[in-house]
């Protein structure tokens, strides 16, 4: 996923537009597949979907680009250096079929953080799951109903 | 392997293991009475051939030295009958003391050879009772083993089945209500689900779900396989599987969390627009059975290819998504069932 990865993330406001935000959620052979949402503090989003395709090799099935709020995508920037970086993971057994979140998370120049998460704890995490539903919601949007984490 | 075939192929092994003792020492018996009779026959005519020789002898002895005293004059011819007489007598002493010892050793050989056959045949016989005793109570105690194994097995398969389940990173309880029907020779399963909807799903949908959902779970999971008896005399030879979906209010084996629109869908956490494939398989979780898909973070996954409902939504049950139907039909009749 990425290089350098840290449990803490020096992330500095006044360069917020330079963070970029990432969530990979499932996996491409999984039946829902694998849908990947990139977010920077400048407002950019672009999605795609990964899915096994007929002959059993990953294909993208879906992909599309966009941009949300300004003010949203620092709030999700700044949402994000709160995040339980230092998680471990799994923190419990997963319930058959359950997602796995893949979070990532610096600056473009700088370095990374990143993290799994059962999509179940994030939905319950009261610091990610703002997040995982303001994504969820600006995928809903760009995509028409297409796309979701 | 059924516990009572073991203690019924036990009990038959022991009574052939008798029937076969007996039928050696019979023969053992047999044997050595014939070989006693035959060293008493042959000793009592070599004895008699014996006798038969030496009177001969002993007669040609006496004609023979008679008729030389005839040529003797008659003062020496009292002598030589004297002398006749005498040696005459001798040679029937000698013969009757050898044939007696001849006929003495044939009786006392005669009569060891019997203490033999008599002692061995008793030494067989018991060696039969013994072994036929603790065989029958290797039997026995084998029976008693089945019973408690039984009774154990049998407590394992509650109607009510529940059962912890694991595989890589995942883990969930698996749980239904399993029924034998022995006039029909049918397992029934029936699995409650409380749907717990939120606040999005609005009654219709919900409604709709069900519709779509009861029927699919249900043709997806009845009666695709019989379950075999392999082994044990049970009463029925074959069980058919019915599956029955009920969705209700309280008393569930599982709860669902039906989400409205469409996401991601695990076990617990149903979309109301997820196909009816997608709920049959989620079912699969809850009658015990793991995912069959790849998957990156469980590199030891057992990965089917085999059209199997478990790694695709477009697949179907296999045979191997019965074991748990099976196993709890094999404890509670202590027989042994297999899906074919």
């Amino acid at each position: 996923m990425s290089s350098g990865n840290q449990s803490v993330v020096p992330f500095e406001r006044e360069r917020a537009r330079e963070y970029q935000l990432t969530a990979d959620v499932g996996e491409p052979q999984s039946f829902h597949g694998q849908t990947r949402v990139r977010i920077d503090g400048a407002g950019r989003l672009s999605a795609e979907h990964l899915a096994l395709g007929p002959s059993g090799k990953e294909v993208t099935s879906g992909e599309l680009g966009g941009t949300v709020a300004e003010e949203l995508a620092l709030d999700l920037m700044e949402r994000a250096a709160a995040f339980p970086w230092d998680q471990s993971f799994p923190r419990r057994p997963g319930i058959p079929d359950e997602a796995i979140v893949y979070w990532g998370f610096g600056a473009a120049d700088g370095p990374r953080a990143t993290m799994r998460a059962w999509l179940g704890d994030v939905e319950e995490d009261p610091r990610m799951a703002p997040v995982l539903e303001t994504l969820r919601r600006e995928l809903a949007t760009l995509s028409k109903g297409r796309l979701f984490l | 392997m059924a516990c009572r075939d073991t203690v019924g192929r036990a009990r038959r092994r022991c009574v052939d293991w008798e029937r076969q003792q007996r039928r050696r020492c019979e023969r053992w018996r047999t044997e050595w009475t014939l070989r006693c009779d035959d060293w008493q026959r042959q000793w009592a005519q070599r004895c008699d051939a014996w006798h038969t020789e030496w009177e001969r002898r002993c007669d040609r002895w006496e004609e023979e030295r008679r008729r030389e005293c005839d040529d003797w004059i008659v003062i020496f011819r009292w002598l030589c009958i004297a002398w006749v007489w005498v040696t005459t007598l001798v040679c029937r002493v000698w013969t009757w003391v050898s044939t007696t010892v001849c006929d003495v050793w044939t009786w006392v050989s005669s009569w060891v050879c019997r203490a033999w056959v008599w002692v061995t045949s008793l030494v067989c016989d018991l060696w039969v009772v013994v072994t036929l005793f603790v065989c029958r109570a290797w039997v026995l105690v084998l029976d008693w083993w089945c019973t408690i194994w039984c009774t154990f097995r049998r407590l394992l398969a509650a109607n009510e089945f529940s059962e912890s389940r694991s595989e890589c990173i995942y883990g969930w309880t698996s749980a239904y209500r399993a029924d034998v029907d022995l006039k029909r020779c049918t397992l029934r399963i029936s699995l409650r689900i409380r749907l717990v909807p939120d606040a999005g799903v609005s009654a219709t949908d919900l409604a709709n779900a069900r519709a779509t959902w009861e029927p699919a779970i249900e043709a997806a999971w009845a009666g695709q396989f019989p379950l075999i008896r392999t082994d044990g005399t049970c009463s029925c030879e074959r069980y058919r599987v019915e599956v029955d979906i009920q969705f209700v209010a309280s008393g569930e084996h599982h709860t669902v969390r039906v989400r409205p629109g469409s996401g991601r869908a695990n076990m617990t956490n149903w979309y109301v627009t997820d196909s009816g494939a997608t709920a049959a398989h989620e079912a699969g979780h809850m009658f015990g059975n793991a995912d069959e898909y790849s998957y990156s973070n469980c590199p030891a996954r057992t990965v089917t290819s085999d059209g199997s409902l478990m790694q695709t939504l477009s697949g179907n049950v296999k045979t191997r998504h019965y074991e748990s139907f099976q196993r709890w039909a094999s404890n509670r009749t202590c027989c042994t069932y297999e899906a074919r």
